[in-house]
């Protein structure tokens, strides 16, 4: 179990970067940080994982706080970074292969696992001529070479297309049936609802609310509606929620003055929950 | 142990790839280039000259080529040696006339000339005048050696220690700050640290491999230019102790950049200030107390007596030992600072 009490973090002394966050994360859990950019996610991460200081509050890994820890944790631990941080003259083999052995404990096989992400083929080229999607793919990768207890992912399907964005989300839900627990920072509310047990907001370096996807929306989601129209020429949209009453006239304003294209009644989205707990949107 | 021989492996490989490496092992080819080929094995200090002799005996003339002067050196009229030396044929023309009771000599110059070979020119004609009176030349002076003489130094060879020493700095020093900076802008330092590999496997690594390539440089300059009679324990004992020197100096001063342009004022003036003892090398007269204390200045001197005997042998082990305090003081120093300013928690921007 991940123990987060009360953790507070600030950059420049003047203002909190991450203020007063606690959450858990139980065992085999896939726990989500939820928020836009600088919200705090990558801070909190970083501090979980010992990149950053302990300046307020603690991290407790299996109630053993991560300043006792010795330099043998990171044996339990894989991290995969938002920006791709891989040695770029060598190749994707050679990042993995060399990286394996600075671990003390058994590492998974480089090849099978740049072929798990779909890199074999360029297995030994240089990672300087690798796209963007690619390095994405190796960092994950990286991650998962010394077969972590605990997994820290930090937007782990940025630049990624459709189509291997689904097979890395496959090797999460892979990870979570081989009972390892997963930190998956995100702005990116489709990815939180479909991989994460647990969905924390995060906004302002704050814990707007922790539960998980379906009960953050049955708790604050609205059903509301969604009225396509034209105005000046010009396509635009609004979502009403009809338990409001203010939304419920502005609703039956719009339908009497404006040219009305698609009306949709939708169900609450972890975004709308969003927007609601906080007053902004995810990206 | 394991892990310091997989990064050492990793830095050798991201070193190889880097073109700047190879250009440095062009660099040793030049060097050995200079060194065999266009370096002269001895310099003249005076200029060569062209001589007319104007007595009526030709005195002059006669002993120049009893000495071995060629004869189109010596020219048969005042004009046309001031014409010769003007087109620049040649630097310097010797006018004797008058007798040897009576000599008149004029030195011809078509360019700036310096007192001492004014002198030197000087001091000759006196001797040449004495000999020719028939008079005993007595040297007013003794020259008495403290130490067994030593061969003199052929002036190519001379400059073999001052190749190494720079090759040692530029290596180790500022090469490692290089992989650094490209390992901070990578990020490759931050997926280091959530390893269990820490600082000393980081330092040892790097120590490592910029000594071996030091030790590779040198020896294929040594062994093109020296060939293989040379003391090479010493000499690897050398140049293994002032690349490790430098390679922790490099670390610790390239803990404060994030990039080269950063580091290039304070990287250039310690690359500077090492370059310095070649002045006191080249010109010994000049070694005031701060050149001694540069490390290089010690380094350059070892080198020599290494390479060149020349009595001082007992010079060699004390360089040793103050290398090898010199490394561990600056070891603990770029510990400290290394795990302080790239490994701990926060010391890194992330």
């Amino acid at each position: 179990m991940i123990k987060v009490n009360n953790l507070s973090y600030s950059y420049n002394s003047k203002s909190y970067a991450v203020k007063d966050v606690s959450f858990v994360i139980e065992n085999g859990e896939v726990f989500g940080l939820l928020g836009p950019n600088g919200a705090g996610k990558t801070t909190t991460q970083n501090i979980m994982i010992g990149l950053l200081p302990l300046q307020k509050g603690e991290v407790l890994y299996d109630g053993i706080s991560i300043k006792q820890s010795k330099s043998g944790f990171f044996n339990s631990i894989g991290v995969s970074f938002e920006q791709p941080n891989l040695y770029g003259k060598l190749t994707g083999y050679e990042n993995l292969k060399y990286f394996a052995g600075l671990f003390d404990v058994a590492t998974r096989d480089p090849l099978e696992l740049l072929k798990r992400v779909g890199l074999s083929d360029v297995a030994h080229k240089r990672v300087i001529a690798y796209s963007k999607g690619m390095k994405q793919r190796l960092v994950f990768a990286r991650a998962l070479i010394n077969n972590p207890k605990r997994i820290f992912l930090d937007e782990p399907l940025s630049g990624l297309d459709p189509n291997t964005a689904s097979f890395i989300k496959e090797i999460i839900k892979e990870q979570k049936k081989a009972g390892k627990t997963v930190l998956l920072t995100t702005h990116n509310m489709f990815v939180a609802e479909e991989l994460c047990d647990t969905v924390a907001f995060i906004n302002d370096g704050e814990i707007a609310a922790i539960d998980s996807p379906r009960n953050l929306k049955l708790k604050y989601g609205q059903n509301s509606i969604k009225v396509e129209y034209k105005e000046a020429g010009r396509l635009k949209s609004n979502i009403f929620f009809l338990e409001n009453k203010k939304d419920k006239e502005n609703f039956v304003n719009l339908i009497k003055t404006k040219n009305i294209e698609i009306i949709h009644s939708q169900e609450a989205t972890l975004e709308q929950v969003f927007i609601k707990l906080t007053g902004r949107g995810l990206s | 142990m394991k892990r310091v021989f997989i990064l050492l492996r990793l830095d050798f490989l991201e070193t190889v790839r880097n073109s700047l490496y190879w250009s440095l092992l062009i660099t040793a080819i030049v060097a050995i280039i200079f060194i065999d080929f266009v370096i002269p094995a001895k310099l003249n200090l005076v200029p060569e000259s062209l001589f007319y002799d104007g007595s009526s005996g030709k005195i002059m003339e006669r002993y120049l080529v009893n000495s071995g002067v060629s004869k189109k050196d010596i020219i048969g009229s005042k004009e046309k040696l001031i014409e010769n030396v003007k087109k620049g044929s040649s630097q310097m023309g010797l006018v004797f006339e008058g007798s040897i009771e009576n000599p008149k000599f004029t030195l011809v110059y078509s360019d700036t000339v310096s007192k001492n070979n004014v002198r030197l020119v000087e001091a000759s004609i006196n001797k040449f005048i004495q000999m020719l009176r028939n008079n005993v030349h007595n040297n007013t002076f003794q020259i008495k050696f403290l130490r067994a003489k030593g061969k003199p130094i052929p002036l190519n060879k001379n400059t073999i220690p001052i190749f190494i020493v720079l090759e040692v700095v530029i290596l180790g020093f500022m090469l490692v700050s290089i992989m650094m900076f490209q390992e901070k802008q990578e990020g490759t330092v931050l997926a280091y640290r959530v390893t269990p590999s820490g600082t000393l496997a980081y330092i040892t690594s790097k120590s490592l491999l910029f000594l071996v390539s030091s030790l590779v440089y040198g020896g294929i300059i040594i062994l093109f230019t020296m060939g293989v009679k040379v003391n090479f324990i010493y000499l690897f004992l050398i140049i293994s102790l002032s690349s490790l020197l430098m390679t922790l100096v490099g670390l610790f001063v390239g803990i404060f950049f994030n990039d080269i342009s950063g580091w290039f004022p304070w990287g250039i003036l310690i690359l500077v200030i090492n370059t310095v003892p070649i002045i006191s090398y080249v010109n010994p007269t000049f070694s005031p107390l701060w050149v001694k204390a540069i490390p290089s200045y010690y380094v350059l001197f070892s080198v020599r007596e290494i390479l060149f005997s020349t009595g001082k042998s007992g010079f060699i082990a004390p360089v040793l030992s103050m290398l090898i305090l010199e490394c561990i003081v600056m070891f603990l120093i770029s510990f400290w600072g290394v795990k302080k300013k790239l490994m701990e928690a926060g010391s890194y921007n992330v």
